[in-house]
């Protein structure tokens, strides 16, 4: 459950201008930051004073206030001000003007001017304030004041010489710091804020010192900012200062060129004249004396409030259709959707119908219209089983598909009628094994999720664990690539989908996703989305899909990609209206999520992150789950057996056979007029221009696949080797020269035993692969129980990726046996997401070794920063040097590491982890599984370190350092009792 | 309202890049055209970090980094009939193919280099072969020329390079201010310390399309290749790379950012060696891909007399961390109070001519992996084995960590690890004592914060703060050394 309220353009309410603000976020191109794992790379620290010329390097360079963070506290405040007058002159300047005498242009103009000239004249810093307010005065928006006169001291060649500190009471939350801060702001004192935590304090309605509540607000603000920051992939507060990114949704041209030239703003909107009116309405009611302040409504549907998508009525119509099944109950649930107040873009175009309709015979069958619809992800972990199957059940009775979402899926459900035909691959890569790949018949990468793009799940322990922010193996486009690569080399026959959601530059990234040999992209607008995401990001990131569809659809035009790859939009959707209409812009598949939900019974209460679901759907309580959900695949299968209809009933008033006769028809639609002056100011021509686009194909998907320019050519040569002993479950052994362009090599070969032999595999040792050379990433992805892979050489990035089981063992040749540990032999995020095998390597990896590993044991003779981050499970021996944030985030299995530095204590992150001697008495039981997993070692790798550990085991017992979880460890259950290690046999 | 209604989506504009590149340097600086081949190798090896066009055969572009060449060039000038004179450049120079644009193009270039005292003695029409290049980018194919350029004697070769940098800058500004704008005019490079080839073509076919490459007089001791996967197709030969420093890996997040704050800083820029500073209007192109502004830049600081090693690590420095040692600590945070990083993944090779670098983002978002032989061969790429090479013959492989910057000098044969690089950067000056006696570090203060709740509360009831409050800072508030908990 996303954000279902209308954008600030659209609403009838008045709305803070820091709403029409969406925030960037990074996908598929650039990662987004782990902030609270990665913590250490981040910086908020603000430097007051005037910049040097860097050509010079002297004493006077250091002439500087700084500042941990932006965010100014009342002494910090005063502090600033009350600095030496000589170097850092204050100028303060009050935003509050009078609207009869100026406009708002104006006084945004005559602000910057003056600004200009204080620090031209020697001002350092510049104070801009909201304060003062009276009767006959409104202020400047705290954002345009900043950004106007961030762009008129960086245009006079005078933003280095000045620092901008604003003021002001409509600063409170984390989105609106962003804004200040994006748009140019130096720091800021939100001083309203603080009277109010004060106020409360005073009322007896927040309890504690006034001191503390107020640093637990600015702890709260910094938090959000790193994770705004962090979900651009943004490190440090001073790059992300001034860097405008975000896109407006309804602002016209002359606010975005005075205030943020960079931001873009693509169907214009509210003006300044606009905008002044709002800010006017809003001055005259703070004069008006009131019980208490005006509820908006904005989070939760409330009567009088902000308008909701699913507004009770609509909830109630649609279980009412599903259930009786009667078209006129339906047609009660569409037309309280249909003929809403404008809620969204879509709801200001209309249909224009066909002179001649066609009659509805004529027109394709709702079997033909099915396929195109697909459920929404919603994993396993945040549904309860019944429903999750309902929902399979019902897409694969009707022909649709549904999605696995990213909790992995029970094996026992594949090759039934409860397997969900799209299988997830997620940045926590749960339960992604080659048996799962290669039962689906579409794999979908979620690169981002409409509720909360550029971040990780954080649903509450008791639902799901937690999932990194980042993919480990996207950091890049060409990351991208390799991972549909590895996916269409695991199972060729799937198709890959990759999920992105409708941001500024969106059209950009498809484009790149289909030269990365997508078959599939989704587009999901910000209303789309899960039921435990961070308000700021509900709210504030993401654009409606409406603008993101067109932009994607034309771009991929453009380039002549449209027909090679299918479109599907996502977020929202509930009737055929929708549908059609989305067409047009250029789709043609569409998702569903929250519909099919509130089908099987889903009352929209929004408790989904709380595991109390009254309607037994999004919880896992036996008791709730047992006693209320009623939900049954047929309800589901009623709901889109209405939506056909509905889609064929306007395809015939339009004169449309087929769906695809549509697509990219802009034509078809035409913009209304909206009821306030913002809706009045926008302008839909670039939505409908950029969705008609054409170039000498078709605007639709033609072609069965889009398939990568490289064949893998040598993942087929092994396969036609090893493909009579793997149908007759033979032993195999083969050996292949690679170099650094054999990619994914041994995936092809896992997923046919997956394929022919399920879950479980062959036999250890069952097939072995013998490479020497280099091998190009991605060596043994997914590799699955049964396949050895032994490589003499080295490897490049993510090696064992995905494992289920197996062996990977990685030797050098005998010249560098010697000096083998000072070697690196694989690269970064090996053992990524690995929930089986083993991986012995005779010398040092990357970065990230073992990310999300929840189950491969490992010996390696080295690692880079951020070892075992988010480890869950299977053992890690590391025989060398390690690397800064070592097992950050690690929840569970066991970390074995050869200290004799101690760089362990000043390495290991020791937020879940506690790192013992190994030497420890209890340890006995660890000190066995260690000895035989360096011993099997170095009879694998013919590690001549090995060697020398073992030669001389009891002397370096000392320098071994155990690390097990903290939970681990207070119970001391592992670490006692015997737990024998599955080895692999040789 | 304007008739003409603009699209969502503006192909000009909106696109980003990633790549693989790769360095190969002979450390004791011979020359050889063995290399030259060997970095063609590598770059064809690197095709699955690029992508193709949807006709199936533009790349999106690769380029390749050379040593000046200058035995090679003095031939080919001998062969055209040009007098080159002791010290001289080159470069390539893309134009449209259009006679009147490219004398036009010649013309204004050649006035701003003889106003710094550059005289151009010739242009030879690069040989290509267009028969490797696909449909999509043939039909964007530029004119491509050498310029030859004197210099006066006595000048050194970094004098030379600072005239070379204003006159070329000077030119694409009037070139730009023309009313008809020739739309393909690019410099691809014009220097005596470097040349570059690039191109809209496939890797394994940059040096069909370029005989010169495979000449054997083209040696170098130094080769940077980069395949660049662009997200949109639209073919525009002067944004595959190398730049004329360095060749990106990555994405620059803050690129909005960065610009503004180098564009605004051309005032408190003054360097003596870089006269003409003041009359570029941009230090930083708005337009161009977010890795070419981070190269204008780049090209600035270098120009201006910068060494190469601070120049990276004021643009791209690591993470400040707790565990840092103090002094290269003091080194990086004077550094952040006037430069803010260009932040986002990257991986970055760059040289000036002998020395070779190589550096990654603070998170270590982007993979390099090198290889040192025995017999001095340097090799860093963001993939291992980008050419074959016996293990016998290879003394040791590694990797870059998260913000880690190596080098080889190919003058000195030094190898220079990331901890020599940071010594080296932290004993030039006493940071860490400038740091100590003047910042001035304003931390949370409970005491203060009780002391002043009194007046805030007063203050709280909407009376103005008294602006400039004048007093001295308090003792307390001054510099300290202090865990980087906020």
């Amino acid at each position: 459950m996303g954000d279902d309220t209308p954008v600030a353009v659209l609403s009838s309410r008045n709305r803070l201008i820091c709403d029409y603000f969406r925030q960037s976020f990074a996908q598929v191109t650039n990662p987004p930051i782990d902030s609270l794992r990665e913590a250490a790379v981040m910086s908020l620290e603000t430097c007051i004073g005037r910049e040097h010329n860097v050509f010079h390097e002297t004493a006077s360079h250091a002439y500087r206030v700084l500042l941990p963070w932006p965010v100014l506290n009342y002494v910090k405040y005063q502090t600033l001000l009350g600095l030496d007058q000589r170097y850092y002159r204050n100028v303060r300047f009050s935003l509050n003007y009078d609207p009869e005498s100026l406009g708002l242009r104006r006084a945004l103009e005559n602000l910057a001017e003056h600004c200009v000239t204080a620090v031209q004249s020697g001002a350092t810093i510049i104070v801009l304030s909201d304060r003062d307010i009276s009767r006959d005065k409104v202020p400047i928006p705290a954002p345009l004041a900043v950004g106007a006169v961030h762009q008129g001291l960086l245009k006079a060649g005078e933003r280095p010489n000045a620092n901008i500190i604003i003021e002001t009471g409509s600063a409170r939350d984390p989105h609106q710091f962003a804004v200040l801060l994006g748009l140019g702001a130096t720091a800021i004192y939100p001083y309203l804020a603080f009277q109010s935590i004060n106020q409360q304090q005073e009322t007896g309605a927040l309890e504690g010192d006034p001191i503390q509540l107020r640093k637990n607000y600015r702890r709260g603000i910094r938090k959000g900012l790193l994770k705004i920051l962090s979900k651009m992939g943004i490190c440090t507060m001073a790059s992300y200062r001034g860097s405008q990114l975000f896109e407006a949704v309804g602002l016209a041209p002359e606010v975005v060129d005075l205030c943020c030239p960079k931001v873009s703003s693509k169907i214009n909107g509210a003006g300044f004249a606009e905008i002044e009116s709002d800010i006017r309405k809003v001055s005259a009611n703070a004069w008006v004396e009131q019980t208490r302040p005006i509820r908006d409504g904005i989070y939760r549907f409330m009567y009088g409030g902000e308008e909701h998508a699913y507004n009770p009525d609509v909830v109630m119509n649609l279980q009412q259709a599903v259930a009786s099944n009667d078209w006129s109950d339906y047609r009660k649930f569409a037309d309280s959707v249909d003929k809403r107040p404008t809620l969204a873009i879509r709801d200001l175009l209309a249909l224009k119908p066909a002179a001649k309709p066609l009659p509805l015979s004529k027109v394709e069958k709702a079997e033909q219209i099915f396929p195109r619809f697909d459920t929404a992800a919603m994993s396993i972990g945040a549904l309860s089983p019944e429903a999750h199957e309902s929902l399979a059940v019902a897409m694969n009775r009707l022909g649709g598909r549904s999605n696995s979402g990213e909790g992995g899926e029970d094996p026992k459900r594949f090759n039934t009628e409860r397997n969900s035909r799209i299988k997830q691959v997620a940045s926590g890569r749960f339960g992604v094994s080659a048996h799962y790949l290669v039962n689906a018949d579409v794999l979908q990468i979620k690169v981002a999720q409409g509720a909360k793009p550029g971040e990780g799940g954080q649903l509450p322990g008791h639902k799901v664990t937690v999932e990194t922010p980042p993919h480990h193996d996207i950091y890049s486009i060409e990351d991208l690539s390799q991972l549909i690569f590895d996916l269409k080399m695991v199972n060729p026959r799937a198709l890959v989908s990759v999920k992105l959601v409708a941001g500024a530059g969106v059209g950009t990234i498809a484009v790149g996703v289909a030269k990365a040999y997508a078959d599939l992209i989704t587009i999901a607008g910000f209303d789309g989305g899960t039921g435990a995401s961070p308000l700021s990001s509900v709210k504030y990131a993401g654009i409606p899909w409406e603008l993101g569809l067109a932009e994607t659809h034309q771009a991929l035009v453009e380039n002549n990609l449209r027909h090679k790859i299918r479109l599907q939009v996502d977020g929202g959707l509930k009737t055929g209206l929708d549908v059609v209409k989305a067409g047009i812009l250029g789709a043609e598949s569409f998702g569903f999520g929250t519909g099919p939900m509130v089908a099987l019974g889903c009352k929209y209460l929004r408790i989904c992150h709380l595991n109390n679901c009254a309607t037994g759907i999004a919880t896992q309580n036996k008791t709730l789950r047992e006693k209320h959900f009623h939900g049954l695949p047929e309800r589901v299968m009623n709901y889109f057996g209405f939506l056909a209809r509905d889609v064929r009933e306007i395809l015939a008033s339009l004169g449309a056979h087929r769906f695809t006769d549509i697509i990219g028809r802009s034509e078809l639609l035409e913009q209304l007029p909206g009821k306030t002056a913002k809706q009045q100011a926008l302008d839909l021509r670039p939505i409908l221009a950029s969705a008609a686009t054409r170039n000498q194909f078709e605007p639709y998907c033609t072609e069965a696949s889009n398939p990568p320019f490289d064949q893998g050519r040598l993942n087929q040569e092994i396969l036609a080797a090893a493909k009579d002993a793997l149908e007759r479950n033979e032993a195999w052994s083969g050996q292949f020269g690679i170099h650094n362009y054999g990619r994914s090599v041994g995936a092809t070969l896992s997923g046919e035993v997956a394929r022919l032999h399920g879950r479980e595999g062959l036999q250890d040792g069952q097939i072995r692969l013998n490479l020497s050379g280099t091998a190009g990433q991605s060596l043994g992805c997914w590799n699955t129980p049964g396949i050895s892979i032994h490589l003499e050489g080295d490897a490049n990035d993510y090696v064992g990726k995905g494992m289920s089981g197996g062996r990977i063992v990685l030797t050098t040749a005998d010249v560098h046996r010697e000096r083998a540990r000072r070697n690196v032999i694989c690269g970064n995020a090996c053992l990524y997401g690995a929930t089986g095998g083993e991986l012995f390597a005779n010398g040092q990896t990357g970065e990230r070794f073992a990310v999300r590993n929840s189950g491969a044991h490992a010996v390696i003779e080295g690692a880079g920063h951020h070892a075992c981050e988010y480890m869950t499970g299977g053992t890690v021996v590391i025989m060398g040097p390690i690397g800064p944030n070592l097992a950050a985030g690690m929840t569970g299995g066991e970390l074995f590491l050869l200290d004799p530095n101690g760089e362990a204590e000043r390495y290991l992150n020791p937020e879940f982890v506690e790192a013992s001697p190994l030497e420890e008495q209890q340890f006995d039981a660890p000190r066995r599984r260690l000895k035989a997993l360096v011993t099997t070692h170095v009879s694998l790798t013919g590690s001549e370190w090995g060697r020398k550990v073992l030669e001389s085991w009891e002397l370096m017992l000392s320098h071994w350092v155990y690390v097990i979880p903290k939970n681990l460890a207070a119970s001391n259950d592992i670490s006692q009792q015997d737990v024998p290690l599955r080895l692999v046999k040789a | 309202m304007s008739n003409h209604i603009a699209l969502l989506h503006d192909s000009l504009r909106d696109f980003r890049d990633s790549c693989g590149f790769a360095l190969l340097a002979h450390m004791d600086g011979e020359k050889s055209h063995w290399l030259v081949e060997t970095t063609l190798e590598s770059l064809a090896r690197l095709t699955h970090r690029g992508a193709v066009a949807a006709d199936g055969k533009s790349g999106d572009g690769c380029g390749i980094m050379l040593q000046f060449p200058e035995p090679f060039l003095r031939e080919v000038a001998k062969e055209c009939g040009f007098r080159l004179s002791e010290r001289f450049a080159s470069g390539l120079v893309f134009f449209s193919p259009d006679d009147a644009l490219i004398e036009r193009g010649k013309k204004i270039l050649t006035g701003h280099l003889s106003r710094s005292a550059l005289d151009v003695v010739g242009w030879r029409e690069v040989p290509t072969c267009p028969e490797v290049v696909g449909e999509q980018a043939l039909e964007s194919m530029p004119a491509i020329y050498q310029v030859f350029v004197n210099a006066p004697a006595g000048w050194r070769p970094h004098d030379i390079e600072r005239q070379l940098f204003a006159a070329r800058r000077l030119a694409f500004e009037e070139e730009r201010a023309l009313s008809d704008p020739d739309p393909l005019y690019y410099v691809v490079t014009l220097s005596n310390l470097t040349m570059v080839y690039k191109g809209l073509v496939q890797a394994e076919h940059l040096g069909d399309f370029y005989p010169d490459l495979r000449d054997q007089r083209m040696t170098s001791s130094i080769g940077i290749c980069h395949q660049r996967f662009s997200t949109n197709t639209l073919p525009r030969w002067n944004y595959a790379q190398p730049f004329r420093y360095l060749a990106h890996n990555g994405e620059i997040n803050s690129v909005n950012a960065n610009r503004d704050w180098a564009n605004a800083r051309a005032g408190i820029l003054h360097s003596p060696l870089l006269p003409r500073l003041e009359e570029l209007s941009h230090l930083v192109n708005e337009s161009g891909s977010d890795s070419s502004s981070a190269d204008n830049l780049l090209e600035v600081f270098l120009a201006g007399g910068m060494d190469l090693f601070r120049a990276m690590r004021l643009l791209m420095p690591p993470a400040v961390r707790d565990d840092m040692d103090p002094e290269l600590r003091a080194f990086l945070e004077f550094n952040s109070m006037h430069q803010e990083p260009w932040d986002g993944p990257a991986g970055v090779v760059t040289t000036n001519g002998s020395i070779a670098s190589c550096n990654l983002d603070r998170n270590g978002l982007r993979p390099a992996r090198y290889s040192i032989t025995h017999d001095g061969i340097f090799t860093v790429a963001s993939e291992t084995g980008v050419w074959d090479c016996p293990p016998e013959r290879i003394k040791r492989r590694g990797r870059l960590g998260p913000g880690e910057m190596i080098a080889v000098d190919t003058q000195t044969g030094k190898f220079w690890k990331n901890s020599a690089i940071d010594d080296s950067l932290k004993a030039t000056h006493a940071y860490r004592e400038w740091m100590t006696e003047n910042v001035v570090r304003v931390w949370n203060n409970d005491e203060q914060e009780r002391k002043a709740a009194n007046k805030f509360m007063r203050e709280s009831a909407r009376q103005l703060p008294g602006s400039a409050v004048k007093k001295s800072i308090p003792s307390s508030n001054r510099w300290r050394w202090k865990p980087r908990s906020l």
